[in-house]
C-alpha cells in the first residue's frame, strides 16, 4: 500500500490533472492503445515495407482491395473479406473486377478511386521501386479503371491463388498526393515518414525512436475504429519492449516468445497473453556446397543419406521441451499449422539413434582411431554450425543438439555470430550449416522462396536443389484444379522433407501480450494485428492515459 | 590565443577527417550490407535487391562510394539513411538534444557528486568516512553501465512505480498536460538514466579525486594556510581543494566520449531516443552513414569537450593559458 502511495505522488496524471488511475470517459468513444516493439519501423511507404511492425501500422493506415479472412484460406476466392473493395466478381476467368467502397475516402478528404488503384499496381509493379512484392504479381497481365470505383485485374493465366495475389500484398496509395513524384525517389519521398491513407486511423505524427501516433477516422467507411488513438511505441529491443509493458506503460507487445517471458507477463495482474501459432519454423540448413569449393558438394551433407541419419540422431522432442516447454512444437518440415490440412498430413522425423548409427555405419563411417569421433577416409565428421546470437532459443537448442549429437561421436561446432553477420556468411556460401528460422505467408508458394533455385540469393542458403520440387511447385501454381492443387502441394512438401535439406527443429507458440481492459481482441495468424482497428478499451476499466490527450 | 584556436581547428578538422574516414571503411568490411540486413526481414528477389543497391549507390567500387560521401561531406551532406528513409542529418539532428541533455546532467551528477566525496576522502584519508566512501565509490566505478541501468529500472520502476522505465516523454499523455505537467514530464524521464550514467561517473571521479586531494594536502601553502590559523573548511575548500581540481577539469574533457559511449548502453537500456540508440541500432541495420555520421558528430562532441576543458584548465590556472 505505501509503495502505491509513493508511486502515485510521483504519477503526473495525480500531480497535474487531479485524475486517479481511473477515470470516466467524457464521451461514448475513449480510449487509446498504446503499442510497444522492440524495433522501430523504418518507413511506412507500403511498397518498400521490411518489417512486421512497418506492416502493421501500415494496415492501420492503408486498405487493400480485401484480405484473407478467418480461415486464412488462399485459393479462390473463399473466406476473402472486403477491404477497400466492398465486393468483386470474375467478369472472365482470368479477371477480377473490384468495385471499391461508395464511402471510401483518403484522410485527407479526397474520394478513393479506381485510379488509385490502377496506379498503385503500377508503383508496386515497377522495378525501380524495388518492392519486395514485386514477384507475387508477376502473373497479373493489367490492371484497368472500369470507371471511377471499378477496376479490373487481369492475369496472364488462370491459377489458384490468382485472387490472393491479387490483394495479400498490395496496400493502396493515393495518385493525387504520389502520381508526381519520380519513380526513382517515390520511396525516400517524404510521404514514407508521414503516409497519407485510407484506412481505419489517420497518421498523426512519428518521433523517431520514440513512437508513432494514428488517430481514429470516424467516418471510415467499415465503420467507427475501436478508438480514438493508437499509439505505436519503439523500444530498443525485445526485453525492453516487455519490461515499457510491465510497467504499464504499453497495452499491447508482440511477439512475447520464450516461456519465461509468457509466464512473466501471465504473473502481472494487468495483462494476459493470447498464444497463436507464429507462422515460424526454426531448422538447421545444409550446405550442400563445400565451403572451400563452392563447384562441388560438400564433403558431409552432399549424400541424402548422412543428412537424413543426422536428423534421426537428433532428439526433436527433448529439445523442444528443454528450450520452449509446452510453447512449441517439433517442426515437421517448411510449414506450419497456417497451413492447415496440408500441416497436418505430415509428422515431425522420428528420433531413431540406432538406425541413423547403422546407416552412418554402413556409409563407412566409425571411430577408427578411438578419440570419439567418427572419421572416414581421414575425414572426421565435424562441421560448423553459424547461429546468430541474437535468438536465445537457437542458442540453447544448438547446445542440447550439440550434445546429442556428440554422443553419437558427431562434432558440431557452434559459431555464434551477430544476426546480419550470419546471414551474409550463410549467403556466401561459406559455411557447413545454419540455424535459420522463416516466417512465411499463408499461400505455400513461399516454399519457393527458401527450399528452389528461385531462393539462392534469398532464403535458400545451402542451395538445396531437386527439379522434382520445382516441378511440382509449378504444377501445383498452375493447376486450376482445387483438390488436384493440394495433392501437388503435399508431394512438392514431403519430397522436401524426404531430402532432408535440413534438420527441422521447433515451431514456436508465440502471444501477444495484452493488457485486461483490451475488449474484441482477436489475433490472426499471419498478421497479427489484423484486426486491432476494431479492438476496444473497456469504458468501466479506462487509465488515465484514455482520457488525458483524447479530447 | 589566435593562433592557438586556428591550431585546435586543424586539429578537429584532421580528427573529423581521420574518424570520418575510418568509420566509412570499418562498416563497409563488417558482414553484410543495409540489404541483407532487410532481406532477413523477408524474402527480396535478387532483381530487387540490385535494384535497391542500385538506387543506394552501394552498387560502385568502394573507392568511388568514398570519394562521392567525402564530396558530400564538404558540403555538409551526411547521406541518407537507408533504415530511417531520411537524411542522416535530420536524423542526427533529431537525436542531439536528447543525448546532450542526458550526457549534461549525468556529468552533472558525476562531478557534483564524484568531487566533493573525492575532496573529502583525500581529506579525511584513512578515516572510517574514507574507507566508507572507498568501497561505495570502488563499487559503483565497477559496476557495468548496463547492469546498474537495468537494476534501477526493475527497483524504481518495475518495482516502485516512481519513474518511468524508457523513453524521454509519455507519448500518451505529455502533450495533453500543461507546461509544467510536461517539464515534470521530462523530470521523471530522466531521472533513471541520468542517475546511472552520473553514479558509475562518479564513483570514477571520486576516485581520481581523492588522489589528487591526497597530493595536494601535503603542500607547503596547505601548511602555510593552517599555520595561519584558518579553519580545516576554509583550507578544504578555497585552497586544496582549487588547487586538487586541476587534473578533475583535465578530465572533463575525457569524461565527455566515456559518457557519450555510456550514452550508447543507457540509451539502449531506457530507449531513450538519442544519438547512443541511433549508433547502436545503425551499425545492427548496417546503415553506413548513419554510422558515419553519428561518428562525426561524436568526434565533434569530443573536440569541443576537450577544448571546453582548456578553457575551464585556464580559469582554474592562469599559468597554463596560451600568451596573447
Amino acid at each position: 500500500m505505501a509503495t502505491v502511495r509513493l508511486a502515485s505522488i510521483f504519477s503526473v496524471g495525480v500531480l497535474l490533472t487531479g485524475c486517479d488511475a481511473a477515470s470516466d470517459c467524457p464521451t461514448d468513444w475513449c480510449g487509446t492503445i498504446v503499442v510497444t516493439s522492440g524495433a522501430e519501423a523504418g518507413t511506412l511507404f507500403p511498397p518498400n515495407y521490411v518489417f512486421g511492425v512497418e506492416l502493421s501500422l501500415d494496415d492501420l493506415i492503408f486498405e487493400k482491395l480485401a484480405d484473407v479472412g478467418p480461415t486464412m484460406n488462399t485459393i479462390g476466392d473463399e473466406g476473402f473479406i472486403p477491404g477497400l473493395a466492398d465486393s468483386w466478381s470474375f467478369p472472365d476467368e482470368r479477371t477480377i473486377r473490384f468495385t471499391i467502397g461508395s464511402g471510401a475516402r483518403w484522410h485527407d478528404g479526397t474520394p478513393v478511386t479506381a485510379q488509385d488503384v490502377v496506379f498503385t499496381y503500377d508503383v508496386y509493379r515497377d522495378p525501380i521501386v524495388a518492392s519486395a512484392a514485386t514477384s507475387r504479381l508477376r502473373f497479373i497481365e493489367s490492371v484497368s479503371a472500369v470507371d471511377e470505383r471499378t477496376v479490373d485485374i487481369a492475369f496472364a493465366r488462370e491459377y489458384p491463388e490468382m485472387f490472393f495475389d491479387a490483394v495479400y500484398h498490395v496496400r493502396i496509395i493515393p495518385q493525387h498526393i504520389l502520381g508526381e513524384v519520380p519513380r526513382e525517389s517515390i520511396g525516400t519521398n517524404e510521404f514514407a515518414r508521414s503516409p497519407v491513407g485510407s484506412g481505419p486511423f489517420r497518421f498523426v505524427r512519428w518521433n523517431a525512436a520514440e513512437f508513432v501516433e494514428l488517430a481514429a477516422d470516424p467516418a471510415y467507411h467499415r465503420g467507427r475504429p475501436g478508438v480514438p488513438r493508437i499509439v505505436w511505441r519503439f523500444a530498443a529491443g525485445g526485453q525492453q519492449a516487455l519490461t515499457q509493458l510491465l510497467a504499464g506503460e504499453a497495452d499491447v507487445l508482440n511477439p512475447v516468445a520464450s516461456p519465461t517471458d509468457q509466464e512473466r507477463v501471465d504473473n502481472a495482474l494487468e495483462y494476459r497473453t493470447a498464444p497463436y501459432p507464429y507462422p515460424v519454423y526454426a531448422y538447421i540448413a545444409f550446405n550442400f556446397r563445400n565451403p572451400d569449393d563452392l563447384d562441388s558438394p560438400h564433403p558431409l551433407f552432399g549424400e541424402r543419406e548422412v543428412r537424413r541419419a543426422l536428423s534421426e540422431l537428433v532428439d526433436g522432442d527433448a529439445v523442444v521441451r528443454a528450450v520452449l516447454g509446452e510453447r512449441g512444437f517439433q517442426s515437421v518440415g517448411p510449414l506450419t499449422s497456417m497451413f492447415g490440412e496440408l500441416y497436418a498430413s505430415f509428422a515431425p522425423v522420428p528420433h531413431l539413434a540406432d538406425n541413423a548409427m547403422g546407416t552412418l555405419r554402413s556409409l563407412g563411417w566409425s571411430d577408427s582411431n578411438g578419440d570419439g569421433v567418427l572419421d572416414k577416409d581421414g575425414i572426421d565428421f565435424e562441421f560448423d554450425l553459424l547461429v546468430p546470437n541474437s535468438s536465445g532459443a537457437r542458442i540453447r537448442s544448438s547446445e542440447i543438439i550439440q550434445e546429442q549429437l556428440r554422443g553419437s561421436g558427431i562434432s558440431m561446432n557452434i559459431v555464434e555470430m551477430e544476426f546480419t553477420a550470419t546471414f551474409a556468411q550463410a549467403k556466401t556460401g561459406r559455411f557447413d550449416a545454419v540455424f535459420g528460422a522463416l516466417q512465411h505467408d499463408p499461400s505455400p508458394s513461399s516454399v519457393t522462396d527458401s527450399w528452389t533455385p528461385a531462393g539462392f540469393d534469398g532464403y535458400n542458403y545451402g542451395h538445396y536443389d531437386n527439379p522434382n520440387v520445382v516441378r511440382l511447385v509449378d504444377q501445383a501454381q498452375t493447376t486450376t484444379d482445387i483438390a488436384e492443387a493440394r495433392a501437388l502441394w503435399e508431394r512438392a512438401f514431403q519430397t522436401v522433407i524426404d531430402d532432408t535439406p535440413a534438420i527441422w527443429v521447433y515451431v514456436p507458440e508465440f502471444a501477444v501480450a495484452l493488457h485486461t481492459r483490451l475488449e474484441g481482441v482477436s489475433i490472426r495468424p499471419d498478421q497479427w494485428s489484423a484486426t486491432m482497428w476494431q479492438w476496444r478499451v473497456d469504458p468501466r476499466n479506462l487509465l488515465t492515459r484514455d482520457v488525458i490527450g483524447n479530447n | 590565443m589566435a593562433r592557438f584556436l586556428a591550431l585546435r581547428l586543424i586539429h578537429a578538422i584532421a580528427i573529423v577527417f581521420l574518424v570520418a574516414t575510418l568509420t566509412f571503411f570499418l562498416i563497409h568490411m563488417a558482414p553484410g550490407d543495409p540489404i541483407i540486413t532487410r532481406s532477413e526481414a523477408q524474402s527480396v528477389p535478387p532483381e530487387v535487391r540490385a535494384q535497391l543497391l542500385e538506387n543506394f549507390g552501394l552498387d560502385r567500387p568502394l573507392a568511388e562510394q568514398y570519394l562521392r560521401y567525402l564530396g558530400n561531406l564538404a558540403t555538409g551532406d551526411l547521406g541518407y539513411s537507408f533504415s530511417e528513409n531520411r537524411a542522416v542529418t535530420a536524423a542526427i539532428m533529431e537525436r542531439i538534444p536528447n543525448t546532450l541533455i542526458l550526457a549534461a546532467l549525468g556529468m552533472l551528477l558525476a562531478f557534483g557528486i564524484g568531487v566533493p566525496v573525492g575532496a573529502i576522502q583525500g581529506w579525511r584519508s584513512g578515516s572510517k568516512t574514507d574507507n566508507a566512501l572507498t568501497v561505495t565509490s570502488l563499487v559503483l566505478y565497477s559496476l557495468p553501465v548496463f547492469w546498474l541501468g537495468i537494476m534501477l529500472q526493475l527497483a524504481f520502476g518495475l518495482g516502485l512505480g516512481l519513474f518511468p522505465v524508457s523513453g524521454a516523454t509519455d507519448p500518451v499523455i505529455h502533450d495533453g498536460l500543461s507546461t509544467l505537467g510536461r517539464l515534470w514530464d521530462r523530470i521523471r524521464h530522466l531521472v533513471l538514466p541520468a542517475a546511472t550514467l552520473g553514479a558509475v561517473g562518479a564513483g570514477a571521479l571520486a576516485r581520481f579525486q581523492r588522489s589528487a586531494t591526497l597530493e595536494t594536502v601535503v603542500q607547503d601553502f596547505i601548511r602555510t594556510a593552517r599555520g595561519k590559523g584558518l579553519t580545516e573548511r576554509l583550507i578544504l575548500f578555497r585552497h586544496a581543494l582549487r588547487a586538487a581540481l586541476l587534473p578533475s577539469i583535465t578530465l572533463f574533457g575525457l569524461t565527455f566520449p566515456v559518457l557519450l559511449s555510456g550514452a550508447v548502453l543507457v540509451e539502449t537500456v531506457f530507449s531513450w531516443p538519442g544519438i547512443g540508440r541511433l549508433i547502436y541500432d545503425s551499425i545492427a541495420a548496417r546503415d553506413y552513414f548513419v554510422v558515419t555520421g553519428t561518428a562525426i558528430v561524436s568526434a565533434i562532441m569530443v573536440v569541443l569537450g576537450n577544448l571546453v576543458a582548456d578553457v575551464l584548465y585556464w580559469v582554474a590556472d592562469p599559468r597554463t593559458r596560451p600568451a596573447s
